[in-house]
């Protein structure tokens, strides 16, 4: 396992110290990669715009996810295991498929559109969503809502039901209980949803392609590029590596914030 | 909580009003919302598999089976189709190899918790890097180790990513189990590997199986790592793909719906065998 998963990760980044020539690798340690995503003004336009959709995918699957995990864990009682599987089946069902499905709904005289005319929102049948980064985040937040339900709901559940009780039998109305018992206790949960969504949302490639189109590209797909079209591999990793930095940076902000706003505690 | 003060003239009315929207089970509309946006793309899969026109535009007019017959008769789709269950079965037995032994180690050998759980995280990593990065990452190295690309680096591929899965659904159950029905075994004289033939692996083996089924269906699903990873050939995923990008192929919704009605099943039958485990 160990040289399952560790040795790609050194090759790739061996890699991104490389560079081509032609079509020929040439095995030389060079930071030219790194200098390039830094100064080309193409990359950091794509890496601000896969952070900030990727932040949004995240908060929005959270809060979708969160309601939805808490019938699922305190009130579904018999129908649980359907709701789970449910979840499940939009987990392990086809990601291509749900994509591009939304290409379908957002797009002009889509079922959106039907929808904005019927309600007098909008004059006329146009595409406003599909192709704009508003519909990346659209069809990102359907695909990851199941990644974010899985930690919540196991949060939710690892929750003693006895410190709830405790809490209304103290006299806390449901709302009270439920915001300074529940909810700091599901913390690592909705820590842990919104680590996944962001991470998977920011690096995906399929979804901008898909529904996001000139627009709306994010960095996954200048990372493919590199690794199908363009065939610059060094590259490539190195436009990886410093998104995976990025990502790093932001989460352990995000991260920071939460604890300085008392949100987060020390464990 | 203050009340509305009602305005003279405007009778209860307010009061009222207020009432009926504190009375609506906010919490349910919420989840039904949620799961309706869930399954939104879904439906609209399935309904337009049945639509006859080209388009996948409302209204629909007439229905039709004739999408599933041209996918049922494409040959590139049935050769995918071939493909991805080569794949799959090659990494539902290599994630068992190499996933359970990594689950009994873990569970059974004293480790130390520390150690045990830093162990644990390190299984889980595949999952939790961005699949496109993974996917990059496994090109470089076997191009590196000049293997070409074929079914068997897609299940390669599909491995480390299912690996684990397996391993998470197999610890879940090891640690329900209880550990005096072994020590029992070992105290009336049964050497470490008859204990775990006769023992711990009959109570193991349904969730062995689940846990397989689920990375069937998984990796009979995965797009990106195949994507980086396979050679000439193609599985349906890819199919669905390149299919994609030439234009819209209505047949695309049939062959969509066929493939959820697949994985649903593959998830019934598992869960038969093994609780999923969702207590990482």
């Amino acid at each position: 396992m160990l040289l399952f998963f560790m040795a790609p990760f050194l090759t790739f980044f061996t890699y991104s110290f490389w560079q081509v020539s032609g079509w020929d690798l040439v095995r030389q340690f060079t930071l030219k990669n790194y200098v390039r995503v830094v100064s080309d003004p193409i990359y950091p336009t794509l890496a601000l715009r896969s952070l900030l959709v990727g932040a949004g995918a995240a908060a929005f699957c959270v809060l979708i996810a969160y309601p939805l995990s808490y019938v699922i864990a305190f009130r579904a009682k018999r129908w649980r295991d359907l709701l789970l599987y449910l979840v499940l089946l939009t987990l392990f069902s086809n990601y291509l498929v749900r994509i591009y499905a939304w290409r379908s709904i957002l797009s002009t005289n889509g079922l959106v559109d039907i929808v904005l005319v019927g309600v007098g929102l909008v004059p006329e049948p146009q595409s406003y969503l599909l192709f704009t980064p508003m519909g990346t985040l659209i069809a990102l937040t359907n695909v990851y809502v199941p990644v974010a339900v899985l930690p919540i709901y196991s949060a939710l559940m690892n929750i003693p039901r006895t410190l709830v009780a405790a809490a209304r039998d103290l006299g806390a109305n449901p709302l009270r209980s439920f915001v300074e018992v529940t909810l700091p206790l599901s913390t690592p949960g909705v820590v842990a949803a919104f680590t996944f969504v962001f991470l998977f949302s920011t690096g995906d490639f399929v979804t901008p392609e898909l529904v996001g189109g000139t627009n709306g590209s994010m960095i996954g797909g200048s990372i493919q590029n590199q690794f199908g079209e363009n065939f610059n591999w060094p590259l490539g990793s190195a436009i990886a590596f410093t998104m995976i930095a990025l990502m790093a940076v932001v989460l352990l902000l995000l991260f920071l914030l939460g604890r300085a706003l008392g949100i987060l505690r020390r464990e | 909580m203050e009340r509305a003060v009602p305005r003279p003239g405007a009778a209860t009315q307010p009061v009222d009003l207020l009432a009926a929207i504190g009375r609506i089970p906010w919490l349910y509309v919420l989840t039904a919302q949620a799961l309706l946006f869930l399954f939104f793309p879904i439906l609209m899969v399935m309904l337009f598999s049945f639509n006859e026109g080209t388009t996948t535009r409302f209204p629909i007019r007439a229905l039709t089976l004739d999408w599933y017959r041209a996918a049922l008769r494409n040959a590139v789709v049935l050769d995918g189709l071939r493909n991805s269950i080569y794949v799959g079965i090659g990494t539902m037995l290599t994630s068992a190899l190499l996933g359970v032994p990594a689950a009994l180690a873990l569970t059974r050998y004293r480790l130390g918790g520390r150690a045990a759980a830093a162990l644990s995280v390190f299984f889980i990593l595949p999952l939790a890097v961005p699949v496109l990065i993974l996917a990059v990452a496994l090109l470089t190295l076997l191009s590196t180790l000049a293997l070409p690309l074929s079914l068997a680096t897609v299940v390669i591929g599909h491995t480390v990513y299912c690996v684990p899965l397996m391993f998470l659904v197999v610890t879940a159950r090891l640690q329900d189990m209880d550990r005096f029905i072994e020590e029992a075994a070992r105290d009336l004289g049964a050497s470490g590997w008859r204990t775990f033939w006769e023992v711990t692996f009959p109570l193991i083996r349904s969730s062995i199986f689940g846990a397989m089924l689920l990375v069937f269906a998984q990796s009979f699903d995965m797009f990106v790592i195949t994507l980086f990873t396979i050679g000439p050939q193609s599985t349906l995923p890819l199919v669905i793909w390149s299919m994609l990008r030439t234009g819209i192929n209505p047949s695309i919704n049939a062959i969509s719906t066929l493939l959820i009605l697949a994985t649903a099943t593959i998830l019934v039958v598992a869960s038969r065998f093994t609780r999923i485990a969702l207590d990482v």
